[in-house]
């Protein structure tokens, strides 16, 4: 192991906990011991993934949120006592392998409970919310210290929460939290002053107006917190730990409206001079640590960071405040193993919180301490199949139902909570197989069929291995997704599969092989607009510099390749201008609100001009005609232009008993549905 | 500017995403796409919703 993470590899206390290791597993919401938005219950699935984490040297687990009352059913965590007795069980396994584990529960959610369209309906209308109320009570799930807009549904307003729910709250964590401890739990979490989250909003003066002793001054608007843990140690006893999930800063510059980095802006939410007292007060209150961030459901990309953000983009406001504690601070936010072993070195934080990297590699602590880091399957902060809330104009969120309920899967590793449904057997009868095409899906379904028993080679008709992805991972800030790239090269060597690069395959019949794997991709659309063929080039021509863009750049289309391309360019110091056809950008399914909005708001700050419901109607030498939604017509200078209007499949042959169709030759998707869908085929021949 | 998705009747298949032209010629329902791509099928356009940009057609 290189010596720059040998800090990591130091043990801390928590009060008189001792934990042996300085990486902790993040709390993310899917990885609930007792169930996601369901009836609480013990959860085998999220037990086998937290138990694989902590058997590959993760210091301290941090399970995602349980509520402690639950949003399905409406049973209060503390009751059902069976699952306590399996979760006993499971807590000597996770100490036999040297892991603590704390339970992380939730006060709830308040205006930041992400509505989908029927729930939206039901907090909507009375009469539907009281019918429903016994399976569901969205009026309950979104209530906040006050009447607040709902941060996903247009025309829902939270209703003010009652001083008896509060004290029903209260009661929850300090119960939950005994039965916790009698169960051999190492500690609590209490979810959070953090992220916008309902303890949140009670502290925040932009979303509670309240006039009882929770709202108004600074310690009514930090009592319920305190009330809590002061709750759980009169139940547990002083020296039980009680975490604290606390974002140092909000970065919010309005409802909907989060701050750039680097932004100077007005802070509506926690500024850092609050945060200072704040951080002590909570401390002295009986806190015994602090797991940070920065951001709430208005600034979400600091909280849940995209590409985007910069590496360790929360680093330096929690070093910040932890001058003014003395108990541990941890810091979590695209955390880098070097940085985070400096950090802990000098002082300035006592641990480094990682989650979505142990949901693309589980292993990875293992991996690193072994110096075998080029094994480590990087995870590109896509939230595609992990935390997949999205949300366009109109759309409350517009996430599939099977999203809803099965969060913190992974786009690049479909064994992670899906591992009964992606499991590798051997290959009862080894086979031939060709596959066509060296993209992502092609080398995914050769690496699965290889670790299966069977005989893949692929036929790449290009000289290199990565397909489109080559051009998806081309802007700077996609520096994970050319890790990715180099990972599956690796890969592809490792299991030793035999690539004929320069080899385009025309007709199936020619391969000799007992079975066949499309893998071919998909080509880019074209709006025939007058003007586009002499004068717009493919996204793929701008990505792949194969020709060159002047300074202002029109973009057709603002679908997540325009904006991120618009991104690029506006990063690149060129002016980029985006025209899309719908009524918002990157109006799509399978895309976190967290990324979108990231893109949105920087256009918004950047004064970045994005035309929507317009239509490009003609493209000359150095300007395109724009119809906006009234018809009117407006002439923009364009030194260039993209197209980037979607994708079409384009399978070679179509599938039959020996020929399979995977990823966007199939039917385009992203990354998720390339990969799960390479498991889905190879799993099957 | 919304475009429609054209459904088959029966079945509700899709038949075309982001339908911009649809014409009648003779027994045929004509649609065209964004892209220029064009389909032409045998059998009577059914129903149109402006709203929820829906072309249902009844395949012959």
């Amino acid at each position: 192991m290189k010596a720059e993470y040998e800090a990591l590899f130091t043990p801390w206390k928590i009060r008189d906990l001792e934990i042996k290791n300085r990486i902790v597993l993040a709390p993310m919401g899917g990885t609930c011991l007792f169930g996601w938005m369901e009836p609480n219950h013990f959860d085998k699935e999220a037990a086998r993934l937290l138990k694989k984490i902590a058997d590959n040297n993760c210091g301290l687990i941090i399970p995602g949120i349980a509520p402690v009352r639950d949003v399905l059913g409406r049973k209060w965590l503390y009751q059902n006592k069976g699952k306590f007795k399996q979760l006993a069980k499971f807590m000597d396994e996770v100490h036999a392998t040297g892991a603590k584990l704390f339970v992380q529960m939730t006060a709830g959610f308040g205006r930041s409970m992400a509505l989908t369209e029927p729930l939206a309906m039901l907090a909507k209308n009375k009469a539907l919310n009281t019918l429903a109320k016994p399976i569901i009570d969205a009026e309950y799930l979104t209530a906040a210290p006050s009447p607040l807009p709902n941060r996903w549904a247009d025309g829902v307003t939270t209703r003010e929460i009652t001083q008896k729910e509060i004290r029903e709250i209260i009661y929850a964590f300090a119960e939950t939290s005994r039965l916790c401890k009698e169960a051999g739990v190492d500690g609590v979490e209490v979810h959070a002053v953090h992220e916008g989250y309902l303890l949140d909003q009670f502290t925040l003066k932009y979303t509670n107006q309240r006039t009882d002793e929770y709202g108004g001054s600074f310690e009514n608007r930090y009592r319920f917190p305190v009330e809590i843990v002061q709750a759980i140690k009169s139940y547990c006893g002083e020296d039980y730990p009680v975490s604290l999930r606390y974002s140092v800063l909000s970065k919010t510059k309005a409802f909907r409206e989060g701050a750039m980095p680097g932004e100077e802006y007005f802070e509506i939410g926690r500024d850092m001079e609050e945060s200072e007292r704040a951080v002590k007060y909570l401390q002295d209150a009986g806190y015994d640590m602090l797991n940070c961030d920065n951001g709430t459901y208005d600034a979400w990309y600091w909280a849940h960071p995209p590409q985007y953000m910069p590496l360790n983009c929360n680093l330096e406001d929690v070093s910040h405040i932890k001058k003014f504690v003395d108990i541990p601070v941890l810091c979590a936010g695209r955390m880098q193993p070097e940085v985070g072993a400096k950090a802990i070195s000098d002082g300035d934080i006592d641990a480094m919180v990682v989650g979505r990297q142990f949901l693309a590699d589980p292993a990875w602590v293992t991996k690193l301490m072994k110096g075998k880091e080029e094994e480590i399957r990087p995870c590109i902060c896509c939230h595609a199949a992990c935390f997949d809330l999205t949300r366009h104009e109109g759309s409350a969120n517009d996430q599939d139902f099977n999203d809803t309920v099965h969060m913190c899967r992974c786009a690049v590793n479909p064994v992670s909570m899906n591992s009964r449904h992606y499991r590798l057997t051997r290959a009862k009868n080894p086979k031939r197989v060709a596959v066509i095409g060296g993209g992502i899906g092609g080398m995914e379904v050769a690496r699965i069929l290889k670790i299966r028993g069977h005989e893949p080679e692929i036929y790449e008709k290009s000289d290199k291995l990565g397909g489109i992805f080559i051009a998806a991972a081309a802007p700077d800030f996609k520096e994970n997704d050319k890790r990715l790239i180099e990972w599956y090269i690796r890969q592809v060597k490792k299991y030793h599969i035999p690539v004929h690069f320069n080899t385009e395959i025309t007709d199936i019949n020619d391969l000799d092989a007992d079975e066949v794997v499309i893998a071919t991709g998909a080509e880019a659309n074209h709006i025939p607009i007058p003007g586009a063929e002499e004068y717009a080039m493919d996204a793929c021509d701008y990505l792949l510099e194969k020709k060159k863009v002047g300074k202002n750049v029109v973009i057709i289309g603002g679908g997540l390749t325009g904006c991120e391309m618009a991104l690029d360019l506006f990063r690149k110091g060129k002016k980029p201008v985006i025209v899309e056809m719908k009524n918002d950008l990157m109006a799509v399914k399978n895309l976190c609100l967290a990324n979108s909005s990231y893109l949105r708001d920087c256009f918004k700050t950047n004064n970045v001009p994005v035309y929507l419901e317009s239509g490009v109607k003609e493209i000359g030498k150095d300007y395109v005609i724009v119809e906006e939604k009234n018809k009117k017509i407006t002439k923009l200078k364009a030194d260039s232009v993209i197209m980037s209007v979607g994708y079409h499949s384009t399978p070679i042959a179509p599938e039959s008993k020996h020929v399979h169709l995977i990823g966007d030759a199939k039917k385009v998707g992203n990354l998720r549905t390339v990969i799960w869908g390479a498991w889905d085929t190879a799993m099957k021949i | 500017m919304c475009l429609a998705n054209a459904y088959a009747e029966i079945d509700q298949a899709l038949l075309m995403e982001n339908t911009k032209t649809i014409s009648i010629e003779g027994d045929e329902v004509v649609l065209k796409d964004l892209f220029g791509a064009v389909k032409r099928i045998k059998g009577t356009l059914r129903f149109v919703d402006m709203e929820e940009n829906r072309v249902v057609i009844a395949v012959a």
